[in-house]
């Protein structure tokens, strides 16, 4: 007989906690320790206003980030994610009527049109980076960064370095307008104080929403997880792995393509590369908050830490007295260090099975 | 005492090898001590005496015959030697295979597995056992030939299409198909989500279902939301047929189903197989071990570079006639 068939009852382990934990125990101190620091080393940081400031400024990578979630969830990329939103916010104002001053050959169509049209063009890029990477089977990483190319190259096509200004008004609404506002009495000067909640806010809010609840209570969101955790045991099982994969790649486009729409709006003007900086903030907030580069743990949760993170860092270090330069070092190395965390936190959970 | 990566405090080892596949005797031969036995007593003495002085790992090599008395001692087991065939063609075919290739391993095989039987199918390693079974479970295309599932011509795309149509595969290597992190519950449900509900997961569907195979299977220990990988081997490959056993399959295929297990793990792999077979799913076995074949299967196909030199129905067989055949 061998030992390993009487396994003795577990009890509480902390070490087993911690090791089980250690990815989303992290971000979550990271992000109380940065609040605390912030909060001594700036006196305009710690207010009402500041932090709706911080979630105005995430909402348009927060939906960015949950289709990249459910993207690292299955141990798959997507550097695509920031041109992709480029093409699709420049594909929505092609369609749409410009001012006279704007030199661009632009189709002008229906509102409801162009938004379907860029939604179109959205699911057009997911379902070719989809096809590359389970039929040709193409790595994410590599197809994704042709992609970027092609979306880029998109962009460039349609608004040939000119800038557009007008949307279809859903659009505009959503990105630049309010949803409702909050009193918030009157100031020592007489006048009445409110704070507005714009729509980006609400819209990021409900792809968390949904992101989470599609990812934790349905059958697929279980199928992502397993397929992140072991790929070859899930085809075993008899998941079609091929379609979680490529859908998984739709899903990221189309929230991407989402992001851009409301992004153009949020700018005021949809132009080439601007976009740029997203790619790596909504990548770094899903890595940040802790959901594992090799797939299968983590979720929406940790993207939501994630972008808290990432927004008080980027909001904090414009409230203190320190070289712009600098600032972006410093974001690189908080990057670096959620990076150690979470290949760690994976070793040790792996150490931890063996163990067992 | 770690023995391919697990810890071992005491292996026994009885005249029919059923431990060889576990370690190598002549590879470690210090770690083996001979004990010659004459009666069931001896054994049972023997036994007794080699656990007192907590002996680390222990060989007992008793003459052939005594396998039932080591058996009874060391709950050992007897694996076949020979065996009595039962293939009856009255059977209806479930499964026929007709001159498949894969291009590589697989030349013009050809197979019929019928319901209630369980057809072993024996080579050596490289033989084309491992194309054949995931080409019927459509993780690999085959290029020739034709498939037929209940007389209707198939062919799978992928392994969710052959899963769909009542086909179970469970790997040479558990661990193919096992998730190590994830909770005894969730590795059991994965290929029955889509029954318990379309949609939404039902956690509680699960663990129930899971609890009813941990019963059946004797699975220990007897916990749903621990991870798989604090089971044994033997546990861990149970997991991996309760998979499959839930809604029943038309047809399993089972590559080395009890191949580095310790003996209680074996003996009940072999009894959750035998009934399956009498209720009816036509079962596939590969081996290289003739040992494995001959316990199991009611009809053999040997199988030797991709393609059948020799089948066996009925009648009896031994060891020495696969070796030849393969």
């Amino acid at each position: 007989m061998t030992t390993a068939d009487t396994a003795a009852p577990r009890s509480f382990n902390l070490k087993r906690f911690l090791a089980d934990q250690l990815r989303n125990i992290a971000p979550v101190f990271t992000l109380v320790a940065l609040v605390v620091f912030f909060s001594f080393a700036s006196s305009s940081f710690l207010s009402l206003d500041n932090m709706l400031n911080i979630v105005r400024q995430l909402s348009i990578t927060g939906i960015i980030a949950v289709g990249l979630t459910f993207v690292i969830l299955t141990a798959e990329i997507d550097l695509s994610v920031a041109a992709v939103a480029n093409a699709v916010g420049i594909t929505v104002a092609y369609f749409t009527i410009q001012p006279d001053y704007v030199n661009i050959a632009n189709i002008p169509l229906p509102g409801w049109i162009a938004i379907i049209l860029a939604l179109a063009s959205a699911l057009a890029f997911g379902l070719v980076t989809a096809f590359g990477m389970t039929f040709i089977g193409i790595p994410s990483f590599i197809m994704t960064l042709a992609m970027m190319q092609i979306a880029n190259g998109v962009s460039a096509m349609l608004v040939r370095g000119q800038i557009a200004y007008q949307y279809p008004d859903l659009i505009t609404t959503l990105g630049a307008g309010t949803a409702f506002t909050i009193p918030l009495g009157v100031n020592a000067a007489g006048k009445a104080m409110f704070i507005p909640i714009g729509w980006t806010i609400i819209v990021c809010m409900i792809f968390l929403l949904v992101g989470h609840l599609v990812l934790t209570y349905t059958r697929y969101g279980r199928y992502i997880y397993m397929v992140g955790g072991n790929r070859e045991a899930a085809e075993y099982s008899g998941v079609n792995v091929k379609f979680i994969i490529g859908s998984v790649m739709v899903i990221c486009a189309v929230c991407s393509g989402i992001a851009g729409m409301l992004g153009v709006a949020y700018f005021g003007s949809a132009q080439q590369n601007q976009f740029d900086t997203f790619l790596l903030d909504a990548i770094a907030a899903v890595v940040v908050g802790g959901t594992s580069l090799f797939g299968g743990r983590g979720g929406i949760g940790n993207t939501i830490i994630g972008l808290l993170v990432l927004g008080v860092v980027n909001n904090g270090l414009d409230h203190i007295q320190i070289d712009s330069f600098l600032k972006i070092l410093i974001r690189g190395l908080i990057l670096l260090a959620a990076l150690i965390i979470n290949v760690y936190a994976q070793v040790l959970k792996e150490k931890q099975a063996d163990l067992d | 005492m770690n023995v391919n990566g697990r810890h071992y405090r005491t292996i026994w080892l009885n005249a029919d090898g059923w431990a060889g596949d576990i370690i190598d005797q002549t590879k470690f031969p210090h770690l083996f001590e001979t004990v010659t036995l004459r009666t069931p007593e001896d054994a049972a003495v023997a036994i007794k005496d080699m656990l007192v002085r907590g002996a680390p790992l222990i060989g007992v090599t008793a003459a052939y015959g005594m396998a039932l008395a080591m058996r009874r001692a060391s709950k050992g087991m007897h694996m076949g030697e020979a065996a009595e065939l039962k293939g009856d063609d009255a059977k209806p075919v479930v499964l026929s295979v007709q001159g498949v290739s894969d291009g590589k391993n697989l030349r013009d095989f050809s197979i019929a597995l019928r319901a209630g039987e369980i057809t072993g199918v024996y080579g050596f390693m490289g033989s084309g056992q491992i194309e054949l079974a995931r080409a019927l479970f459509g993780k690999v295309a085959l290029r020739r030939g034709s498939v037929r599932l209940d007389g209707k011509a198939v062919r799978f795309r992928s392994t969710a299409a052959a899963r769909a149509k009542g086909i179970a595969f469970v790997p040479e290597n558990r661990r193919m198909m096992l998730f190590r992190q994830e909770p005894v519950y969730k590795n059991v449900s994965i290929s029955i989500l889509d029954r318990i509900h379309r949609l939404w997961l039902k956690p509680r569907a699960e663990k129930r279902i899971t609890e009813a195979h941990i019963k059946d299977l004797q699975i220990r220990p007897p916990r749903t939301a621990i991870p798989l990988g604090s089971l044994s081997g033997g546990n861990q490959q149970k997991v991996a047929l309760a998979k499959w056993l839930t809604h029943l399959p038309k047809v399993l295929i089972l590559a080395e189903p009890t191949r580095g297990m310790d003996v209680g793990a074996k003996e009940d792999v072999i009894r959750i197989v035998k009934s399956l077979r009498d209720k009816g799913v036509a079962i596939l076995v590969l081996s290289t071990e003739p040992e494995t074949i001959l316990t199991l299967a009611d009809r053999v196909t040997v199988i030797r570079k991709g393609t059948v030199p020799r089948e066996f129905a009925t009648g009896h067989i031994e060891k020495a006639d696969l070796l030849a055949a393969a």
